[in-house]
């Protein structure tokens, strides 16, 4: 790997582990899916053309790398080749940990309750910190839709975790 | 409307453990890169081969096909229908219906071994079994029996999603199910494993009696907590009506490997009986236009395409599988019309192994988006036998709540008192069943 090559990775590996732990939901396994995403950064990295910043060009391929592995991971579970993940209470370890670990699936499970859309435009405004403007610049919809999909996105977001038992 | 809450951000923030071992595993797996654009090249060439050997190769019609009617005598000596169809055993069938639209036998008694080729030309083929039973395959090895008024059918190869009267199951190589009476529903469900199967033959992961779409807990009642409380009420309809076990898959220790192909047990009407000679690959096709719109997230033609699917195939196997993603699609688009459809599905599919997740999100639905507790409570209560874990304990929860709503406080009491004592009770929710159940007037003890 090339110096430039390795300081990318180095330089991104924690926002695109977050954005896929995020956009992807409890079914896809992280790690996995954001060394697919360098695969492909890396390799069409000859072909970025520096119209949006080196984070917004990762951004979409993260976003298309995150998709393909929700429908994957979708039509294994429905054919029954993969089962639902073991709830975390399962697992050994250190309280806090296992706390942690349940707060997360409750977070990626209330994410994954809403539409492709409305996940992505409260994930980057609200988890990232874009404004409406950036986000939909990301996204390529106009500003308003964003903060259309904001509101839905919201208010679903907060009852998937009422259902989960967490109060927002 | 506030943002999501700062917890929720930083629990979905990677780890530096995690950061580490993707850094790392990037690094390794860009030293491999450079062979993979070869790799690939040879796999596209050799894929290519392999189309235009099979294009030169692939036969040109069925062949010799046996007149519609005719008996067939089953023996050790292969019986070959079409290219793709082979037929042994010891029993007597006969063909309904054999030719490029596909092949139809019916079983009349003892055994017949089908090896279907999962690859090849009209391979779609049913074996129609006393009992209203049939077995549609796509591509697979199994064995239908019917001797001495008991049939059972076993996979050798591939999986089979079993769907009759009773519900549906999946069963995977090495597995069997059985039905006797004439009537598979209701009978006692037998598994056990086939001689053979296990060379090479790929195996249901763990947790692959689960139904096809979105597989949750199941709605055995073994399942449940042991340590919840009984709460004493009624057991509800579906779940006292469903004798048949579901099948419970061998446990695969890793990850299997793909199936060579699928196969369905599909039940039929009797009244309808052309359904089963309708293409179970248009059947398929229509399905799977259902499914990608539902994994596109496109809500409102999940539902129009869902609705389609149901009215072209109202019976089989897929039909509750459509059915939920109708219910789901119509959450996203309209909450009401989605309660009224889930309320549909239960009283339709009363013994689907769905039922557990229909039934939990039937009453979340209720009382979530519509807050209605009158429409949630039933199904809540429901959800308490059919369900176990987590969603056990919530439902004992959400029950509770809706009780105290409705004014029944013996009801509000026993439940939120069995979700407190669940050992599956997410801890946030604690607080509130706690003020919950010190806000209930004191139970009069006589």
């Amino acid at each position: 790997m090339t110096d430039a090559r390795a300081r990318f990775c180095e330089q991104y590996a924690a926002d695109v582990l977050r954005w896929v732990i995020r956009l992807g939901g409890p079914h896809v396994h992280a790690e996995d899916v954001a060394q697919d995403v360098f695969t492909v950064a890396l390799r069409r990295m000859s072909t970025f053309r520096g119209d949006s910043s080196e984070r917004t060009w990762l951004f979409s391929i993260t976003r298309n790398v995150v998709r393909n592995a929700r429908r994957r991971s979708a039509l294994r579970r429905f054919v029954g080749f993969d089962s639902l993940p073991e709830p975390p209470s399962s697992e050994p370890g250190p309280s806090e940990r296992l706390e942690s670990a349940r707060r997360r699936a409750a977070v990626q499970r209330s994410l994954g309750k809403l539409s492709t859309a409305h996940r992505e435009a409260l994930v980057l405004v609200d988890m990232e910190g874009h404004t409406a403007k950036e986000a939909g610049a990301m996204l390529a919809v106009p500003e308003g839709t964003i903060s259309s999909r904001l509101h839905h996105a919201r208010k679903a977001f907060a009852a998937a975790l009422k259902r989960e038992g967490i109060e927002g | 409307m506030s943002e999501i809450p700062q917890w929720a951000r930083e629990a979905t923030e990677p780890s530096d453990i995690e950061v580490a071992r993707l850094q790392a595993a990037v690094r390794a797996g860009d030293r491999a890169a450079p062979s993979r654009a070869p790799l690939w090249a040879a796999v596209g060439a050799a894929t290519a081969l392999l189309i235009v050997g099979f294009l030169l190769l692939a036969p040109t019609g069925y062949g010799p096909a046996p007149t519609p009617g005719s008996p067939l005598t089953l023996s050790e000596q292969p019986v070959e229908l079409g290219p793709s169809i082979a037929l042994t055993g010891d029993g007597e069938a006969t063909a309904l219906e054999a030719g490029e639209a596909g092949t139809v036998i019916a079983l009349r008694t003892g055994t017949v071994t089908a090896e279907v080729d999962p690859e090849g030309a009209f391979r779609a083929f049913t074996v129609q079994a006393p009992g209203d039973v049939a077995v549609s395959v796509v591509g697979t090895r199994f064995t239908v029996s019917w001797v001495d008024d008991q049939g059972s059918v076993a996979v050798e190869r591939g999986r089979v999603a079993v769907s009759e009267p009773a519900g549906s199951h999946t069963l995977g190589a090495g597995e069997s199910w059985s039905w006797n009476g004439g009537v598979a529903a209701g009978e006692e469900s037998l598994v056990r494993p086939v001689p053979g199967a296990a060379d090479g033959a790929p195996e249901l992961p763990s947790g692959g009696d689960r139904p096809p779409v979105s597989p949750r807990e199941a709605p055995d009642a073994k399942a449940r907590d042991p340590k919840a409380p009984e709460l004493g009420m009624s057991p509800p309809e579906a779940a006292s009506a469903d004798p048949v076990v579901a099948p419970t898959p061998r446990l695969a220790p890793e990850t299997p490997a793909e199936p060579e192909a699928v196969a369905v047990v599909e039940a039929l009407t009797p009244s309808n009986p052309a359904l089963v000679k309708k293409s179970d690959l248009a059947q398929a096709s229509a399905f799977g236009r259902v499914l990608d719109a539902a994994e596109e997230e496109r809500w409102a033609d999940t539902v129009d395409l869902a609705e389609r699917f149901l009215a072209t195939y109202p019976v089989g196997s897929l039909a509750p599988a459509a059915g939920w993603h109708r219910i789901e699609a119509l959450q996203h688009e309209d909450p009401k019309a989605a309660v009224a459809a889930a309320a549909m599905w239960l009283a339709t599919y009363r013994s689907d192994t769905r039922r557990a997740d229909v039934v939990y999100l039937h009453a979340t639905l209720a009382y979530d988006r519509l807050e209605d507790c009158a429409t949630a409570a039933p199904s809540y209560e429901e959800a308490t036998a059919i369900t176990s874990g987590e969603r056990q304990a919530k439902s004992f929860a959400f029950l509770g709540l809706c009780a105290k709503e409705l004014g029944d406080a013996a009801l509000a009491r026993r439940s939120i008192d069995a979700a407190i004592a669940h050992s599956s009770l997410p801890r946030p929710l604690l607080p509130a069943l706690k003020r919950a159940r010190a806000s209930l007037p004191q139970e009069v003890i006589r």
